[in-house]
């Protein structure tokens, strides 16, 4: 993939997440009362709302996985591990596959259990 | 030559502001994927799933805890990842305070307003 365009998925998809928490905030901050139950989830489980929480926790994942990979090829490179040891340095490429394989089955978990919440 | 550096040593680097804003903003970011995520599918698991459940999270919640502290403390790490995001976005989308000095003035700005804002929501919720 063209490095511009994860430059710009990065930052478009900050601006969706952004909105989503601000729309969230806004429901939150501005509820005349206490927020009881019935208030919060026929708010967040109404259909509008849990279509967009799943919409936007995709872009939640694509921002996370390319800042997280962003750090991993910046921090986890034989070079910078060197500053930290040898031994150490000469793993760079299975460490930084390791945390790819985590943060990536991590994000997937993540979006398995939200979807189960919100859908049934 | 005498004490001439001739190896890179960080200690001895001065971090700019806005280096320290830059790297602060991966690392909360970091904060908020392994910790935060799982704590907002927590709450909004708790706050869904029952009435019980959601009345024992909120008295759970209201009340000064290490539990407590540490669900404010995890959504708190967002906010600054927020915050500093917002800061890189009007940088690179709109071209406003890339020099130097302003981005040094307002990386300093954004974790002031963090530190203020942290402790005056930890204020309202705990008081």
């Amino acid at each position: 993939m063209k490095g511009s365009v994860i430059w710009n998925l990065q930052r478009y998809s900050s601006l969706i997440v952004l909105s989503y928490v601000v729309y969230v905030m806004i429901f939150i901050l501005s509820f005349e009362g206490e927020i009881g139950f019935f208030d919060w989830t026929k708010f967040f489980l109404s259909f509008q709302m849990r279509f967009l929480t799943s919409i936007v926790c995709v872009f939640i994942l694509i921002h996370a996985f390319i800042g997280l990979w962003t750090v991993g090829t910046d921090y986890l490179t034989k070079r910078t591990l060197g500053f930290l040891s040898n031994p150490l340095s000469a793993m760079a490429d299975l460490l930084r596959k390791a945390y790819l394989f985590l943060f990536v089955v991590l994000g997937l978990m993540y979006l398995t259990v939200i979807l189960y919440i919100i859908w049934t | 030559m005498e004490g001439r550096p001739v190896y890179l040593d960080l200690t001895k680097i001065r971090l700019p502001m806005s280096a320290f804003s830059s790297i602060t903003h991966r690392l909360s970011g970091m904060y908020t994927f392994f910790i935060t995520l799982p704590v907002i599918l927590y709450l909004i698991y708790f706050s869904t799933s029952s009435k019980t459940n959601f009345d024992n999270l909120v008295s759970s919640i209201s009340s000064i805890s290490f539990f407590s502290f540490f669900i404010y403390v995890s959504l708190l790490v967002f906010w600054y990842h927020l915050l500093t995001g917002l800061r890189h976005l009007i940088m690179d989308f709109l071209h406003i305070g890339e020099s130097l000095n302003t981005a040094n003035n307002s990386a300093i700005f954004v974790i002031v307003f963090w530190i203020i804002s942290s402790l005056s929501i930890l204020f309202y919720i705990y008081s």
